[in-house]
């Protein structure tokens, strides 16, 4: 999730909170429910999200699994603890990692 | 390095608090069984190639025999290859429950493509491709699509 979130990186999530569009999540990879992962989301057609990674050449996402249902979305992560004052908000175009 | 955050990595030291994880497969994710099948379908062109190019030892069939050879024996080898980076890669235990018999299935496929190097025999490469099919129908299955088995030639 380069350049909003780096590797090792404490984050608080509200499980209460709804997803907004561009919102970070905690979810569940659907292919294996066990794993958690921490995506970009936006609303998707028939009440489900669309995840994508801020750094697209690296993370696997929607774009490989498709839409998840809302049950796989474990919460918003809405602080980071390492860095308080960090804006968890999508990162412009021209300052994300090339794909 | 706040006060809060300090506290709250202690607390993890003691309780730790689950991993999310931003890189959850291969960098790009993408993955198709058609990598396996086209190399299955050189596996049987060569076959069948190799079956036309009858028996004459002159210098120049042997050389064309000898290239056929070298591609099937490659081709064969990178339908493993292909197919071990389904298997490993985007297969995932739950895809196990819904398809007990997956691994078979790779098992049976890898060793279709061995027997396609060992022999000249066009039963086992059409074998190899019905093997890679069933991979492909599997495959997309999973993925609730629905993608048609077509071939190169």
């Amino acid at each position: 999730m380069l350049p909003t979130l780096e590797p090792g990186w404490f984050v608080l999530v509200n499980e209460r909170a709804t997803p907004e569009a561009g919102s970070v999540v905690l979810a569940r990879h659907p292919d294996d429910p066990e794993l958690l992962i921490v995506k970009r989301t936006d609303p998707f057609e028939g009440g489900q999200y669309w995840l994508s990674s801020d750094n697209p050449s690296e993370g696997s996402d929607s774009r490989s699994f498709g839409a998840v249902e809302t049950s796989a979305i474990v919460g918003v992560v809405t602080l980071v603890l390492d860095k308080p004052r960090h804006v968890l908000s999508r990162p412009a175009e021209d300052q994300r990692p090339a794909p | 390095m706040t006060f809060s955050s300090t506290f709250l990595k202690a607390l993890d030291r003691v309780t730790p608090a689950p991993t999310a994880s931003a890189h959850c497969d291969g960098p790009c994710g993408v993955y198709d069984p058609a990598s396996a099948r086209i190399a299955g379908e050189s596996v049987l062109a060569m076959t069948k190639k190799l079956i036309d190019l009858g028996d004459g030892h002159d210098l120049a069939t042997e050389n064309t025999r000898s290239r056929f050879i070298a591609i099937k024996e490659e081709q064969a080898e990178l339908v493993k290859i292909e197919l071990n980076i389904l298997w490993n890669d985007y297969f995932k235990p739950p895809h196990l429950e819904a398809y007990p018999d997956l691994h078979t299935t790779f098992w049976n496929a890898a060793k279709q493509a061995s027997a396609c190097k060992t022999s000249v025999d066009l039963d086992a490469a059409n074998e190899l491709m019905s093997q890679i099919e069933a991979i492909h129908n599997m495959f997309w299955a999973t993925k609730n699509r629905d993608v048609a088995w077509v071939t190169a030639s």
